[in-house]
């Protein structure tokens, strides 16, 4: 059973990632268990702007219950904190090529002042040959800024799984109001097998006036994908605060017609206001 | 007779999901979506946002969400609606909403409806779940912490589920751990914490019973050092959850008297 766990850095944000890879049963149930007892092998991928630049096809065996951990000392490319990076743990337990269930740790630590913060969040499916890319609707309800407090979303965009692959795709970034105006929008490339981040603060600069209070907002990206691990920071500059969470996908919120909610969802980029 | 049933089952079934398609009907939406409360010496904010516009944003419309603070002992503490424009979003500050005199500890529940009762705008969205983050911070602004919610009130029951975390928490790092647990369920839940030390051997201390009443919830604190524990890692883990996902919400205090925090 195999999975792949995607992982972002934020040096953008100044911060240094640490990510432990856990061999645990998530599901009680009696097989589930067993099978959690064998070792788990990893394979580390890193690629950079769509080139693989560091791969360590036997990074680690972890036992029942282990870890491995992911850092500049065990994979030392972390140690370049100039550009960022998508990291590819791909874990497999036994030779059965089907899916399993794991949560793995990330941490995050400031370089400047030593605050962490920490996440799990699941690793998912291996694809197989050619990935197919499909539509991807992201909602972050969870952005803030002000003075003193920035906000910044990685999106670690997984294409295909050979090197050397840097075709991009196109994505709309709208950043919300509370009453629903969008307050500016942007376009990116990302890069298949790269990391991308956000800086909201920066993105929003002259467009929105920023005081002591903080203000929310709410960041719609839209865009294709195989695979996006998409994680948002908030962080406050002046007490040194530091807050981590994942995005969850529309599977979460709705049960319904998700090819027409993928296809309509687009239709609000381009001209269409939100006024 | 069964096979004239049958047949007429056939045919009506396709005619009444062809009507069904055509009429309007209300938003579907699942249970409310519950999430920790944290007053006293924290704020807690809540971002709700109308999720149905932006996923059909060709027939965009108002929404309304219904939320509710519950007290740990499970009494409501207040109720209010709140409407959200198309594309918009709300950040739910609860003394604003629900008054200052407001409990240190307890649980907010949110659920998402149409703003017109019936309309064909998401219909194709099925069942829809409330979506909202919640934000907890210090009083001075030095600690920060953005969790989602895990759970729903009244989901399947989990006092028979043995859970372990998949954290690996640092006792060198760490002085302080609380765990907020809630029970979104109309029963009173009998549940156990613990701390799992990692090694060859595990060991398990810290035990922490309670009963949390239905709709209640409560603050778990293990002070380290007392422990024993400067050094090595360690876990959370439970003996019994209220619902089958509610897991608790850890929050790390550092030797600068800090935190961080997240979903266990």
């Amino acid at each position: 059973m195999q999975g792949q766990f995607i992982i972002s850095t934020c040096n953008r944000a100044d911060l240094g990632l640490t990510a432990l890879l856990r061999n645990t049963s998530r599901d009680e149930t009696a097989g589930a268990a067993g099978a959690a007892r064998s070792d788990m092998q990893v394979d580390l991928n890193v690629f950079h702007a769509g080139v693989l630049e560091y791969q360590c096809l036997d990074f680690a065996t972890v036992p029942a219950d282990g870890f491995a951990e992911v850092s500049a000392r065990t994979c030392p490319i972390l140690n370049d904190s100039t550009r960022e990076f998508l990291l590819l743990a791909r874990c497999r337990r036994g030779q059965d090529d089907g899916y399993f269930p794991q949560e793995h740790q990330v941490i995050y630590e400031c370089r400047q002042d030593g605050r962490t913060t920490s996440l799990l969040y699941d690793q998912m499916p291996v694809m197989g040959g050619t990935p197919k890319t499909n539509s991807i609707l992201l909602l972050a309800p969870k952005v803030w800024i002000s003075a003193d407090i920035d906000t910044f979303i990685t999106l670690a965009n997984v294409g295909s799984y050979a090197s050397g692959r840097s075709a991009g795709s196109r994505w709309q970034i709208d950043f919300m109001a509370q009453n629903g105006e969008r307050i500016h929008s942007v376009s990116a490339d990302l890069i298949q097998n790269g990391s991308h981040v956000i800086d909201v603060k920066e993105s929003l600069a002259g467009r929105i006036e920023l005081s002591g209070e903080s203000r929310m907002l709410t960041v719609v990206a839209r865009g294709e994908t195989a695979l996006c691990a998409i994680l948002t920071f908030v962080r406050n500059h002046r007490t040194r605060a530091l807050a981590l969470e994942h995005s969850l996908s529309p599977h979460y919120y709705m049960n319904g017609d998700f090819a027409r909610v993928r296809k309509e969802a687009f239709m609000m980029g381009g001209a269409r206001g939100a006024g | 007779m069964p096979s004239l049933w049958g047949n007429a089952k056939d045919v009506l079934r396709p005619l009444k999901r062809s009507v069904e398609r055509r009429m309007p009907g209300r938003l579907k939406a699942a249970a409310p979506v519950v999430q920790a409360y944290l007053g006293g010496e924290y704020e807690t904010r809540y971002t709700l946002v109308n999720f149905p516009s932006l996923y059909s944003p060709q027939t965009p419309h108002p929404c309304v969400y219904d939320v509710a603070l519950y007290a740990p002992d499970g009494q409501r503490v207040g109720l209010r609606s709140l409407r959200i424009e198309k594309f918009g979003s709300v950040e739910v500050r609860p003394h604003e909403l629900f008054g200052s005199n407001l409990p240190a500890l307890g649980m907010f529940t949110a659920r998402i409806r149409a703003s017109n009762p019936f309309t064909f705008a998401y219909k194709h969205l099925g069942t829809v779940t409330s979506h909202f983050y919640a934000l907890y911070a210090d009083r001075n602004g030095s600690s920060l912490a953005l969790v989602h919610p895990q759970t729903l009130v009244n989901a399947p029951r989990g006092e028979n589920m043995q859970w372990r975390s998949g954290y690996l928490l640092d006792a060198a790092k760490i002085r302080k751990l609380v765990a907020i647990q809630i029970n979104p369920t109309p029963h009173a839940a009998d549940v156990g914490l613990y701390l799992v030390r990692e090694g060859a051997v595990s060991t398990h201390l810290g035990d922490m019973d309670g009963r949390i009443p239905a709709m209640g919830s409560r603050k778990v604190i293990w002070d380290l050092p007392t422990l024993g524990m400067t050094q090595g890692l360690f876990s959370v883990a439970a003996r019994g959850l209220p619902t089958n996902n509610a897991k608790p919400i850890l929050l790390t205090y550092f030797a600068d008297g800090s935190f961080c925090g997240m979903h266990a």
